[in-house]
Order: structure tokens, then C-alpha cells, then sequence
């Protein structure tokens, strides 16, 4: 399933932010959307984050990954 | 362009939504990576493995088209029109998925306002988005690209 995965910012220091998937962190570069806030629900390509995705439609997302496992 | 390459360079920023997902490792991608950039031919039987979901759709424009699966005709017919009808459609786990979510898996075709290094500035209708070259370093301003998720994908002249 070619849909992301959204993960939660966490942290950000300079360029780079931590984000959270469900408990498991990745560092991705805030360099493409200098924007992005801790909190925010975004989505990372090739370790950019490229879009933020409104907090709802990301809760609903998680909820259906977790439930699936059609790549 | 063979049809795997074409597939592959459609499907190259879902490669790292699968490893998000764990179905296929780092390593893959990196692979997979590669043979985008260095343009190789990957096997039918893998890239049919690796992207099941896409190549079930693909399938069914086949069929629909009576034409084999690995046309380029179905390929095209599928990436540039009936992928991003699926997602309108909201087929399979599509239908969880929210708006800003589906506006970013389709495929969407516009034109390079800005260039900085390897990022682009795309602009379609109303919007803009900002992509990677990666996979398509060969582009200037006012270009025509076709960009999924994160990537300018194709060219178009």
C-alpha cells in the first residue's frame, strides 16, 4: 500500500527533528519544511519530512497501519 | 525506458513507505535505490513481490485493457490515470486515509518553479509542492515533471 506512515515530532534541534512512529524514533531533516513544530504529524521521504499532516487524519492513519499489513 | 524501469522509478518513493512498514529492509531500499538511479533492470517476479498491492490494481487495468500486465501501455494507463482513480475511489485501505494523505500518494503532473540543488519547486493547479531530484536529476525551471509523494518522477516534453 503506497500510503506513509505518519510519525509525531518529538524533538527538533537545528535541522533535524526527532520523529516518533508508535514508540520507534527516526531523525529526519526539517530542511524542506522549516515550519514543522514538536507535535506536529508529518510524513518523512527519504529522510526529509515532506508534508504535515492534520492531527485527525494522522490519528485515523496509525489506527488503520496497525491493522494492516498490505504493503 | 523498459517497463521495469518505468514501474520501478513509479514505485520508488513507495519503497520507503515499505520500510517504514517493515516489509522490506534499509538495505532493499538502498538497493532498489540504486537500480533507479543507475537505471538496471529489477525482475518481474521481484518487483511483482515487492509492490503486491500496486501490481493487484495493475492486474485489473490490464484486464480491462486486454493487455499484458508488463505493457507499457498498461503501465502508463495505470501510474498517469487509473492510480490516482483508485485513490479517489478510496479502494481498499485507501478508503482510511484522509485528504491531505491522498493528495500526496497521487501521482500529479506540474511544472518546475523553482530549482535549488537537488529540491524542486512543482507547481499544479493551485498548489505547490516541494520534491526531490533524485531519481530525475536532469530538470530545469519550467519543466513538465510528473511527481509522487516526495520525487519528480518523469519528464515530459
Amino acid at each position: 500500500m503506497c500510503l506513509a506512515i505518519p510519525g509525531k515530532i518529538t524533538k527538533i534541534e537545528k535541522d533535524l527533528a526527532t520523529v516518533d512512529y508508535d514508540g520507534e524514533t527516526r531523525v529526519a531533516s526539517i530542511a524542506l519544511k522549516k515550519d514543522v513544530k514538536i507535535g506536529d504529524y508529518v510524513i518523512v521521504n527519504a529522510k526529509f519530512i515532506m508534508q504535515i499532516i492534520p492531527e485527525e487524519e494522522a490519528k485515523k492513519a496509525i489506527k488503520v497501519w496497525n491493522l494492516t499489513d498490505e504493503a | 525506458m523498459k517497463p521495469e524501469q518505468y514501474f520501478l522509478k513509479y514505485s520508488f518513493p513507495c519503497a520507503h513507505v515499505l520500510v517504514e512498514h517493515g516489509s522490506i529492509t534499509e538495505e532493499k531500499l538502498e538497493e532498489i535505490r540504486q537500480n533507479v538511479i543507475y537505471d538496471k533492470i529489477m525482475k518481474r517476479d521481484e518487483l511483482e513481490f515487492l509492490f503486491p498491492a500496486a501490481f493487484r490494481r495493475i492486474r485489473d487495468v490490464a484486464v480491462k485493457m486486454n493487455k499484458d500486465v508488463w505493457s507499457m501501455e498498461v503501465l502508463k494507463k495505470y501510474f498517469l490515470e487509473e492510480h490516482n482513480h483508485y485513490i479517489e475511489q478510496q479502494e481498499g485501505n485507501y478508503a482510511s486515509f484522509g485528504k491531505t494523505f491522498r493528495e500526496f500518494c497521487k501521482v500529479n503532473i506540474g511544472k518546475v518553479t523553482a530549482k535549488e540543488a537537488d529540491i524542486l519547486t512543482v507547481r499544479y493547479g493551485d498548489k505547490e509542492r516541494i520534491v526531490l531530484t533524485e531519481i530525475l536529476p536532469d530538470v530545469k525551471i519550467g519543466d513538465k515533471v510528473s511527481i509522487h509523494q516526495g520525487f519528480a518522477v518523469e519528464k515530459f516534453e
